[in-house]
């Protein structure tokens, strides 16, 4: 009796091959500062955002090498030189470069954020581009601990608190099994936990880490400011060998014979925007010149006291959040933008027709300012506000899901009656041919 | 056979090695154990000099405060062997009928933690003394009046003095016991806010007139 034959196996492609698949498509896809957008930039403005985050990016370089020569890192000095150049100490340029520092990392960030939600929303990231939606987070989350790092150098109140608080966020990962939820409904990652992160201490050794000791000194300082310098470095290395690896031969804007993409331009703006963004640099600078604050005080915490604003949000989840769920929710609410594209896997673009993603797009950005609002205003009561914070998220989120069905179900009812009126078109035509 | 290929080859490779071989023995070092043990200061009793923060005299009625600095002393693995802290503290009279000492945990001196009772001069006085650590993310918290605690710190619920934090609003009421886990009964219950657990108290004890901290944590 012969063997039966063994049917070929269909090629599906297994999940390994599926992610050196997206990787590779992704890499091929990258694109960080809108470099491919050559057309679109000059018609959308939206488009030039890429451009201007690394504008702003070199600009805040540049003003920070200048800035080294003036700085003093030391506790008993930071401050006094930073106040000596805000105070025209060391000419008008210092004083000038100084705020273009302060000010071109605050457009950096803005650039980012701005772009990260122009991704989303348009939903760019679609068709093998999450990579460069991811690659833009990581980059604002870099430019958030290079602001965070740099605003501790001034040695003023609002640095020696600000660090205080961020570095003592992470001890509470070690208190992370004691959060009820996962507690009571998942003793088995509770112990996990406790096991882990707990017995290895490793909230405190990552506090440890940042301050370099038990608490902020001499060597917090040091360490913060390396961290500032080596960030941007690093980060500007690997951006020139992106553009580098990317670009290989022939002129900007033409392919080279060779079958390289062409040269692309870094800054992908036109002259007249360059100028621009710097006039305003120049001139906001020239106009609000950056403060410096009173001296860091170990034994007074002013009230109030604020973060920089990019911040604000997370510093008034803090508020409202047992310390060991904020810990957690700080840790993943880049993972869920990460997540968030992956699960909106349908190929369509246009936000009004996946409602739910861009519902959740818009969850994030109103409940970003408006917790940024709040904490300037200082009205938080963790006993009164918790479910009235939970209401909202949940309505917003609520309505999108049913919105993003309604729309579904009403596309699907179109799609039928096209179908219908296909199969009665093709009957009517039939019905001639059964005829003869 | 011996060429003088490989004899130019054997000349280069020889320093290689020799580099390879230090940097691989520098290494491999750090995988041997200490073979002795290692020799740590071993003290039982605390590093810290007792401190007089005051005396009963200063807190003439109830929810009178002070503030003092106290020098924590631990011993730590460096080179140094110990190191030493400057921690703020509160000391505040509380009233008499809010908290019993029987019902404060006691810390590792024998003491209870925070809170101390005495009669003195025909009064009794209750004292509570903690440290200025905001328990949730380390600001320095102050004492204020109800007022106060009300329009800066958005907790309108209390009618006596409370330690309220400037960073992320929590309050603390001196006069009212909680539970924290690991630590038993403390002073400083939670009223407000997002702190964990009471602040964080000294032990101390109260001689004569004299209020003695002795320890921290």
């Amino acid at each position: 009796m012969a063997a039966p034959a063994i049917p070929a196996k269909k090629a599906v492609p297994n999940i390994g091959q599926k992610v050196a698949q997206w990787w590779t498509k992704s890499a091929r896809n990258l694109d960080l500062f809108d470099e491919n957008q050559t057309d679109k930039v000059l018609n959308d403005p939206w488009y030039m955002l890429g451009g201007m985050a690394l504008l702003f990016w070199y600009i805040t370089i540049a003003t920070g090498t200048v800035l080294m020569f003036y700085y003093v890192p030391d506790t008993y000095q930071a401050w006094r030189s930073v106040r000596g150049i805000f105070e025209g100490e060391q000419g008008f340029w210092i004083a000038l470069i100084r705020n273009m520092h302060k000010y071109g990392a605050d457009a950096l960030i803005i650039a980012l954020t701005m772009r990260i939600y122009r991704m989303y929303f348009r939903g760019e990231f679609k068709n093998y581009n999450q990579l460069s939606y991811i690659v833009t987070i990581i980059g604002l989350l870099l430019a958030m601990f290079s602001g965070l790092t740099g605003y501790l150098l001034i040695w003023n109140q609002r640095a020696l608190w600000a660090t205080k608080v961020f570095a003592t966020f992470p001890t509470f990962i070690d208190d992370f099994h004691n959060i009820p939820t996962i507690k009571v409904f998942m003793p088995l990652v509770a112990g996990l936990l406790e096991n882990t992160l707990s017995s290895l201490k490793i909230g405190a050794l990552t506090a440890n880490f940042m301050l370099a000791g038990q608490s902020i000194g001499p060597a917090t300082l040091t360490r913060f400011y390396s961290a500032h310098f080596m960030l941007s470095i690093l980060a500007i290395l690997a951006i020139e060998a992106y553009f580098a690896r990317k670009g290989r031969g022939g002129k900007i804007g033409e392919a080279a014979a060779g079958g390289g993409a062409g040269r692309f331009k870094r800054i992908n703006l036109p002259w007249f925007a360059v100028v621009f963004c710097f006039v305003v640099l120049v001139v906001v600078s020239i106009w609000v010149p950056v403060d410096t604050g009173s001296p860091a005080n170990y034994n007074v915490t002013p009230n109030p006291i604020l973060s920089d604003w990019y911040f604000l949000g997370l510093y008034q989840m803090m508020k409202w959040w047992q310390p060991a769920v904020a810990t957690l929710q700080t840790i993943l609410l880049p993972l869920v933008a990460f997540v968030v594209v992956f699960l909106d896997y349908s190929p369509e673009r246009n936000p009004w027709k996946r409602p739910f993603w861009t519902m959740v797009g818009i969850y994030g950005l109103v409940s970003w300012l408006a917790f940024s609002i709040l904490i300037i205003l200082n009205i938080a009561d963790i006993k009164r506000d918790p479910p009235y914070v939970y209401l909202v998220s949940m309505i917003m989120l609520g309505a999108g899901a049913i919105w993003h069905w309604v729309f579904m179900a009403g596309e699907r009812k179109k799609r039928l009656k096209l179908e219908a009126e296909k199969a009665a078109k093709a009957a009517i035509a039939a019905v001639p041919q059964a005829a003869d | 056979m011996i060429d003088r290929r490989s004899i130019i080859k054997g000349i280069t490779i020889l320093p290689l090695l020799a580099v390879a071989g230090g940097i691989g023995t520098a290494l491999l070092s750090y995988l041997k154990p200490t073979w002795k043990p290692l020799a740590l200061p071993v003290t039982e009793k605390p590093l810290n000099k007792d401190k007089v923060i005051g005396t009963l005299e200063e807190f003439d009625k109830d929810y009178a405060f002070k503030e003092f600095i106290f020098t924590q002393i631990t011993v730590e693995y460096t080179a140094r062997g110990r190191a030493a802290t400057d921690i703020l503290g509160y000391a505040v009279r509380v009233p008499n009928d809010k908290l019993a000492a029987a019902d404060v945990g006691v810390g590792p001196s024998g003491l209870r933690r925070g809170y101390g009772e005495t009669d003195y001069n025909g009064q009794k006085y209750s004292i509570v003394v903690v440290s200025r650590i905001c328990a949730h993310l380390g600001c320095i918290f102050e004492y204020h009046l109800p007022a106060e605690v009300c329009s800066g710190f958005n907790y309108c619920g209390g009618s006596t003095p409370m330690f309220s934090c400037p960073c992320h609003l929590s309050v603390y009421d001196p006069a009212q016991k909680q539970d924290v886990a690991g630590a038993g009964t403390l002073p400083g219950k939670v009223v407000s806010g997002p702190a964990p657990r009471t602040p964080f108290p000294f032990d101390f004890e109260i001689k004569g007139n004299e209020i003695i901290v002795k320890s921290y944590g």
